[in-house]
């Protein structure tokens, strides 16, 4: 076990009111394994995501813990958290132009990762640089290295953010929206990139998203998160083919009756998800979903075991009919 | 790139043109009588007539603007009547101590507001951040005259720290001429004493210019500054693992940079205009204090030709900014107009 | 959703509080100074009284006496007619002219538009207040000097600022219907264009008055503007400046007035642009 998250709670003051954004999650990852967190925007999946590196808003009040490798990462100074930046944990968003510094060639910014942790001198770190995004396979690595991030396609430009990211040899990748800015084709490479790098580097992957088409490539657990709360984990394989929760099999359907990204499906699902500080009481799906029954509306389910899954819900879907249930 | 340079040349020019055009065309037509303008108020008709013919003015006004063109494409900037030379010979010994002033306050300014500009975007909200937006807001409304010789009084009438004004002490002899800067050339004469002299005669115009341009200057570079800080690759840049002062230098400031040379640029042309009453009032022998003395007594010429180098100057400047933007961004390409 | 990795930032607090009605207050008074100064001020401004000269502050002379006995107050009091009264023309009458250049360029073909804007682009390559030295040098002295030189560097500034709202303006739905029914372009300007520019215009002339007034003094300084003995702030300085070493109520006192009328038209336009933005 790589990360262990023991009721993860995130969330801000505003106007003196409490606003709870992630709400008591826990979670493992196992070394190794690619563990996707799936959701909604305003699930509260990013705020996870980035907290496991301490990266959450500095306005931000969290409680619970997060360890990684056995330290814990929560109320850690931040100096010392920044020692495990890089080289212990990396870091890919989405928007890749934006994310790089428009006025540093890709080639420094890769290196500049080794040279601020002490890891290699100025002149090891570019060729080192060099070597990464011959990793990452791009074509003339060397040109691209001294090239402005304006300079080189959408897809380059996400490939270069994987190799800094990975330039010191961290052991956890988090992937926020890795795929998300860029066409069909070129995010199957990435996902394929993704898959063969971790094999090389022996890598944990923690990849959030919302778009179930990448799921399906690449997961071996999946996490999914409503509102807040834990909805299902489990398997990847059990997830995808027969979902048990109510939400999970939405997510699904409208994934397969479309290749559109799912955000937009998403939408399709009975209403929108419920915003910061206005979720419902219970279950926080029940709202939206169609087996709701009285219970869901006052009762908040917990979490329990249900077949290889564990998930929270009063009435999940029965193995034989989950997918009949979900296209109904 | 050989284009855009060119074309910055013949825009630079025009707007020089445009300067000499318009003093011109002011100076000769909208008084009723140059001449006797020109000849003061209790001038008899011979002077006025003889003050005409002197100085072209009977002719037909397209073919005295000809003329005045002509001669300031020559390099004449016409005669000064109260020095009794060429107006570009008065320029060539005025101009050093102007520049030396400019280029002190230039730098001093530069380095201060970048400072507190960084200061306040280090904690925005803070307590430096605060000062400065109290300064900047009172800095804005006071007249630099006024200003000037408010130090005045304090540095010189009540402490008695600093010379009230000129550029270096009557009583002593300055070093030889050589770069015309005082500074400079003090200490190529190998003499401590002359510099620090000097020193003392620069600090309080120098102080007076640096103030007033602090008040803008760090308000634009300060809002550069926190803009980009709520920019994306800063992110990227925590993910790394890198520490504050390393974003805040090696990525926050290479980015903020453009923005604060639009900024400097601006304000290179507010520091061209102050400059005038800089020296007027510290006394600091510059072509601004020349083209005031000249003005005192009627004498034009040094003032036109003042506006004409100044913009010059500010063409230059903004130039050489121009050139400098594909060189800190390397989105810009080169900027076309 | 995106995170936001930026420290905590307070948001920047405009100046609303009590900087805003002390603002205000000035503005009453410099409208006082400037319908009655007869009322207000209790001596005469120019009479001289050479056995008060140079006397500190005093309750017969709040702001102390000039070098020809003459109250400080008083002289300011009048004063404010001039300097106050040189900056509000030079700015409306900039206003009005670059809102006409600026909408007749906004309005007109590409390439009159084109030749408009690169007059006014001319004017931002010179050092503005360089040039209106030479052209009151050039014209001569007198404040109806120096109004009219400010006057040709400020109205460049309004042409800008017009000619982009009235490109904006323009653009939109409304505006585009109006055109496509057949309404002429005079009336279009006039109904759906002129009154929103007008808005926009109003800020930008509050903020104008305080940094014209700097400028007026600033010209009167040079002596290019008001003769001896008006009592115009920035020739007070002038005047003050034989004698401010001993007499500093000579000098602090015209400065702080200008200093608070500034500041104050610039408070009042922060705070009209934050009410048009909210």
């Amino acid at each position: 076990m790589i990360l262990s998250v023991r009721d993860f709670a995130i969330g801000f003051q505003r106007e003196g009111q409490n606003l709870v954004a992630v709400d008591g999650i826990s979670f493992d990852v196992e070394a190794g394994e690619t563990f996707v967190i799936i959701g909604e925007s305003g699930s509260g999946k990013s705020l996870t995501g980035m907290s496991i590196a301490g990266l959450q808003p500095p306005t931000a009040f969290v409680s619970g813990s997060i360890r990684f490798k056995d330290r814990e990462m929560l109320k850690r100074p931040d100096a010392e958290l920044r020692k495990l930046r890089g080289p212990e944990i990396g870091l890919i968003y989405q928007d890749p132009l934006s994310s790089l510094n428009p006025v540093w060639p890709v080639g420094d910014q890769i290196a500049e990762t080794l040279v601020a942790h002490g890891l290699a001198g100025r002149a090891e770190a570019r060729k080192r640089a060099v070597e990464m995004l011959e990793r990452v396979r791009i074509p003339d690595p060397r040109r691209v290295a001294s090239a402005y991030p304006h300079e080189i396609s959408g897809g380059m430009r996400q490939r270069a953010m994987i190799a800094m990211a990975l330039a010191a040899g961290p052991s956890l990748l988090i992937a926020d929206e890795p795929t998300t800015a860029l066409d069909v084709t070129i995010k199957a490479q990435m996902l394929e990139l993704l898959a063969e790098l971790k094999h090389e580097m022996a890598l944990t992957i923690i990849l959030i998203t919302h778009d179930m088409g990448v799921v399906a490539e690449v997961a071996d657990r999946i996490l999914v998160l409503y509102a807040g709360r834990i909805a299902e984990v489990g398997p990847a394989d059990s997830i995808m083919l027969q979902p048990s929760h109510p939400y999970t099999a939405a997510l699904m359907t409208s994934a397969m009756i479309s290749q559109t990204p799912a955000k937009q499906e998403l939408n399709a699902i009975v209403g929108g998800a419920p915003g910061l500080g206005a979720f419902p009481a219970g279950c926080r799906f029940h709202p939206r979903c169609p087996r709701a029954q009285n219970d869901c509306k006052a009762v908040e389910p917990p979490r329990r075991k249900f077949g290889v899954v564990e998930l929270a819900c009063h009435h999940p879907i029965e193995a034989a009919m989950s997918l009949t249930a979900a296209r109904s | 790139m050989i284009a855009f340079l060119f074309k910055r040349l013949v825009w630079g020019l025009l707007v020089l043109i445009a300067v000499a055009v318009i003093t011109f065309f002011l100076s000769r037509v909208v008084p009723a009588d140059p001449a006797a303008f020109l000849a003061g108020q209790n001038a008899s008709e011979e002077t006025v007539q003889r003050i005409r013919v002197e100085h072209g003015l009977d002719r037909p006004l397209p073919e005295q603007f000809a003329t005045y063109m002509i001669g300031l494409a020559e390099g004449d900037l016409g005669e000064s009547i109260r020095t009794r030379r060429s107006v570009s010979t008065d320029l060539k010994q005025y101009l050093p101590a102007t520049l030396e002033l400019l280029i002190v306050s230039f730098v001093l300014y530069l380095a201060v507001s970048f400072s507190l500009a960084v200061l306040a975007a280090r904690r925005p909200g803070g307590a430096v951040d605060g000062a400065i937006r109290l300064i900047t807001m009172i800095g804005t409304g006071i007249p630099v005259f006024w200003l000037g010789m408010t130090l005045q009084f304090f540095f010189f009438y009540k402490l008695h720290w600093l010379p009230l004004g000129a550029r270096f002490p009557i009583r002593e002899t300055a070093p030889p001429v050589i770069s015309g800067f005082l500074l400079v050339d003090s200490l190529l004469a190998g003499s401590l004493s002359a510099f620090r002299a000097s020193l003392k005669h620069l600090t309080l115009p120098a102080a007076t210019i640096v103030v007033n341009l602090l008040a803008v200057g760090t308000r634009l570079s300060r809002a550069a500054l926190i803009q980009e800080q709520s920019r994306l690759y800063v992110r990227t840049a925590r993910g790394k693992g890198l520490s504050p002062n390393r974003i805040l230098f090696k990525h926050i400031l290479r980015n903020a940079l453009s923005p604060i040379l639009t900024a400097t640029t601006m304000q290179f042309g507010y520091m061209i205009s102050w400059v005038i009453l800089v020296e007027v009032i510290f006394d600091w022998p510059g072509i601004g204090l020349y083209a005031y003395q000249s003005f005192q007594v009627f004498d034009y010429s040094p003032v036109i030709a003042l506006a004409i180098v100044s913009t010059a100057g500010f063409v230059i400047i903004n130039l050489v900014m121009d050139l400098l933007y594909p060189v800190i961004d390397p989105r810009v390409q080169s900027v076309g107009s | 959703m995106s995170i936001s990795t930026q420290p905590a930032r307070r948001t920047i607090a405009r100046p609303k509080g009590v900087l805003l009605p002390l603002a205000l207050l000035v503005l009453v008074i410099l409208a006082a100074f400037t319908l009655l100064p007869g009322l207000i001020a209790p001596h005469d401004p120019i009479a001289l009284a050479m056995a008060d000269r140079l006397k500190p502050p005093s309750l017969t002379h709040i702001f102390g006496t000039d070098e020809g006995g003459r109250d400080v107050f008083s002289r300011i009091v009048y004063g404010t007619r001039y300097s106050l009264g040189v900056a509000i023309a030079i700015v409306f009458a900039s206003a009005l002219f670059g809102v006409i250049y600026g909408a007749v360029s906004g309005m007109a073909r590409q390439g009159i538009d084109n030749l408009m804007m690169r007059i006014v682009d001319l004017f931002f390559g010179f050092p503005a207040l360089v040039l209106a030295l030479a052209v009151a040098a050039s014209i001569g002295r007198g404040l109806d000097s120096v109004a009219l030189s400010l006057a040709i560097i400020w109205w460049p500034g309004y042409a800008r600022l017009v000619r982009g709202e009235v490109l904006r303006l323009r653009e939109r739905p409304h505006v585009e219907a109006a055109r496509a029914l057949g309404v002429s372009e005079m009336t279009i300007l006039r109904r759906h264009i002129i009154p929103f520019v007008v808005q926009e215009v109003n800020v930008r002339i509050t903020t104008d008055i305080g940094y014209a007034l700097v400028a007026v003094t600033a010209l009167s300084f040079l002596g290019l503007g008001a003769n001896s003995p008006t009592p115009e702030w920035g020739l007070l300085i002038r005047d003050s400046r034989p004698y401010f070493g001993s007499a500093w109520w000579y000098l602090v006192f015209p400065g702080t007035m200008i200093m608070l009328t500034a500041t104050a038209f610039s408070l009042i336009g922060d705070a009209l642009a934050s009410r048009r933005a909210a």
